[in-house]
């Protein structure tokens, strides 16, 4: 009687730690879910970018492959956006001043953020406007004017080395 | 007996959720269970539809199985969009022209949107997908 009480309780207790094991590997998952959609990680890059969530375009996605194409397609630009970036903000309404819609924006308040206000399906634009902001955040981190022409030509640049006819 | 009926029935409540979820999903890609092959489609307008698209895809792997191969293993997205070289757009922009393209860096191919200027046959829109998905692996084949 001693020994089936006994068995029962280990019964018991092995349940309780398999149910608290289970809610560990769901939080577990769902977290790191979560981190993956809103960071990029890079550690052997030493690259760290926190991405802001969109709600309205639900585009992080298309942020994440953005990078990715940089990443893959034109290591140096995929570095000067590590080196100058640290947010990148994918909301469709910026800050004041700041055009939105299918473009981009950079704003000399918050120089480690640029806005991308790029729709899902506009990959390889993503990427220019990503090249272009970038550009920007370059200009005013070696106090050079700012010029939009200049930055025209690098997004420009990289819709071209990225596309393949 | 309690026990299994219990965990067959879980079974079966976690199968039909995830064949509802497949199709649901599947409304906005090109699916090929016997292939594993599994493609999703991006729409820009409503001058072309998901299954002009699906249907090349279906012609590739009718007549060039090799190719099909290629593409379900090198593409994951084919989106109807222009091919921009610049800022601009319109016609006059360079790439808007072009058939489609494949962008490096991703598994994406661009597939140009039937308009007033260009119309694409099945025929055409397979042989850009044969062209642009043998891009792809060539690019991805260097990592």
């Amino acid at each position: 009687m001693e020994n089936l009480k006994s068995f029962l309780d280990l019964l018991y207790y092995i349940m309780t730690i398999g149910r608290l094991v289970k809610i560990s590997v769901i939080f577990i998952i769902f977290f790191v879910l979560i981190c993956n959609y809103l960071f990029h990680v890079d550690v052997k890059n030493k690259c760290f970018l926190r991405i802001k969530l969109s709600l309205l375009e639900m585009n992080n996605t298309s942020m994440k492959n953005a990078i990715k194409i940089l990443k893959y397609a034109s290591p140096e630009d995929y570095r000067d956006l590590c080196e100058n970036v640290r947010v990148i903000d994918p909301s469709i309404i910026p800050p004041v001043g700041c055009p939105g819609f299918e473009g981009g924006c950079f704003h000399p308040k918050t120089p480690k953020v640029i806005y991308v206000s790029t729709s899902q399906r506009t990959l390889s634009w993503t990427a220019s406007v990503m090249v272009h902001e970038t550009c920007h955040a370059i200009q005013y981190r070696e106090s050079r004017p700012f010029s939009e022409e200049e930055c025209y030509s690098e997004g420009g640049r990289i819709l071209e080395k990225i596309t393949e006819f | 007996m309690m026990g299994i009926k219990k965990y067959l029935k879980i079974f079966l409540k976690i199968s039909i959720i995830t064949v509802v979820i497949y199709f649901i999903t599947g409304v906005f890609s090109y699916s090929d269970i016997t292939s594993f092959c599994r493609v999703k489609i991006d729409m820009m307008s409503t001058r072309t539809s998901r299954n002009e698209i699906a249907d090349a895809i279906r012609l590739l792997k009718k007549n060039d199985q090799e190719s099909y191969k290629i593409f379900c293993r090198h593409v994951n997205r084919v989106s109807e969009n222009y091919c921009r070289l610049s800022h601009k757009s319109g016609s006059s922009a360079k790439g808007w022209n072009e058939g489609g393209c494949y962008i490096r860096g991703s598994k994406t191919i661009y597939l140009r949107p039937n308009d007033r200027d260009a119309k694409f046959t099945t025929q055409q829109r397979a042989e850009l997908l044969k062209k642009y998905s043998r891009a792809s692996k060539n690019f991805w084949e260097r990592f």
